[in-house]
């Protein structure tokens, strides 16, 4: 079938617009929702849950909404303290709009842009269902023009070893389905990117999907990985066999950690030592949780930049697809890659 | 006991890379006390610390409440105390 590259862009379902009305209902519904609310840990464990899913769209709307309450109000502080943080902060001609395409996948695009311009994220979640911040501070850091994002996360709380229910009862199927859902082809670069507990799905996803680029952000120890896939039954070797496996082209992966955090510099070396890729020591930052790091000091947006190898904003930038930057012959299987230095920078304008 | 448990379970569900496997070990075999900062917990592992304790044994302990007490042991011996008091 010939279609247009609006049409073909991808097999998820597309989200309803967030028409006044909608944005409304769900404000409302909130309001409902936190009114039967009779401490502080339901209150929070909502806004916790929000904060994991909302688009910049809502953020603002909600924050508009609730602007009228009482300053020192729960609500009102929650929605403050999220808004004003948003590492951008820019209301753009075109803004993410959400859709729950199963309970464990989130998928975030806007009616705009043409696909084949596009880069689609494959975000792996942690333990908290979150890329250690809030959705709405990294969707704020993409023009919607030129990103779609899919957010899987893992209510089993195993890495997806579990699989995505709806999509595979284990994570091979469930990759597999996914590029039955996802049309990676109608992409200019698909790029997966796994925080913590997603960080080692995150790479063996771009090895098994044959990605542009693969993002691993603080990956646990892939020891410990493969121990826990033994002790519920599971078989550890094809995710083993993956790793060292080469397939042409190579994905360019990328392996994240603060400097100075010793145990996660372990275990990103572990890996490292299993599959070329670069190595990537996050400078001065003792934190496991780097995303949240960045946003502390002002740099996600010109971190996000670097670790994706492309522009947030700028179109101009899209005319190739990402190159891997290195042969995989010359860098044989245990035989490390330069690292390079991620060094916050004090402009965020990327 | 079930104190002690309660800590564990949210330790591991809040704090999954600083509550790591040799600090779970020492905290269950060893009867160790942890100080919250040497777990690597931020303000939201901290609330999502307190929502599991809730969850599991209705005790309200509030973020706030939680880092002003700074240890397990410490906490541990807040929730003991509020479920003694529970149960007259």
């Amino acid at each position: 079938m010939n279609v247009g590259p609006s049409t073909r862009r991808v097999l998820l379902a597309r989200p309803a617009p967030s028409t006044p009305g909608r944005l409304e209902r769900a404000y409302r519904l909130y309001r409902r929702r936190i009114s039967r609310c009779r401490t502080e840990n339901q209150r929070n464990r909502v806004h916790i849950a929000l904060d994991n899913y909302m688009t910049p769209l809502e953020v603002r709307y909600f924050a508009s909404a609730l602007a009228g309450d009482p300053a020192d109000d729960p609500s009102r502080r929650w929605i403050a303290a999220l808004a004003k943080s948003m590492p951008v902060d820019k209301v753009r001609p075109v803004e993410f709009e959400r859709s729950e395409v199963l309970r464990g996948v989130t998928f975030y695009t806007a009616d705009a842009g043409s696909t084949d311009r596009k880069t689609m994220i494959i975000g792996f979640s942690g333990l908290q269902h979150r890329l250690m911040a809030p959705t709405s501070w990294l969707l704020d850091c993409l023009n919607p023009m030129l990103y779609d994002v899919v957010v899987l996360r893992d209510f089993s709380k195993l890495t997806f070893a579990r699989g995505i229910p709806g999509l595979g009862a284990e994570f091979l199927e469930a990759m597999t389905n996914l590029r039955s859902r996802v049309d990676m082809h109608a992409y200019r670069n698909v790029i997966s990117l796994g925080t913590s507990g997603g960080a080692i799905p995150a790479l063996l996803a771009a090895l098994l999907l044959e990605l542009n680029r693969g993002i691993s952000i603080c990956p646990e120890d892939f020891r410990r990985f493969a121990s826990r896939l033994k002790t519920m039954g599971l078989d550890d070797e094809p995710y083993a066999a993956l790793l060292t496996s080469r397939p042409r082209p190579f994905p360019e992966l990328i392996l994240v950690h603060g400097a100075e955090r010793k145990e996660d510099a372990i275990a990103a070396s572990f890996l490292h030592n299993l599959v070329p890729s670069h190595l990537s020591k996050v400078k001065n930052c003792a934190q496991h949780g780097v995303l949240k790091w960045h946003i502390e000091r002002g740099t996600l947006p010109a971190f996000l930049a670097r670790i994706l190898g492309q522009s947030l904003e700028n179109r101009e930038c899209f005319e190739t697809r990402l190159a891997t930057t290195y042969a995989v012959a010359s860098h044989p299987r245990g035989s490390p890659c330069s690292p390079i230095d991620l060094v916050p920078r004090t402009t965020a304008s990327e | 006991m079930r104190a002690r448990v309660a800590v564990f379970e949210a330790l591991k569900a809040s704090a999954p890379s600083g509550f790591n496997q040799e600090l779970r070990h020492l905290f269950l075999n060893e009867g160790a006390d942890f100080d919250l900062a040497d777990l690597d917990m931020d303000s939201l592992a901290i609330m999502e610390f307190c929502i599991a304790i809730e969850l599991s044994t209705g005790v309200t302990l509030l973020p706030a409440q939680v880092a002003e007490l700074g240890s397990t042991g410490a906490i541990e011996c807040r929730i003991r105390e509020a479920l003694d008091e529970a149960t007259g």
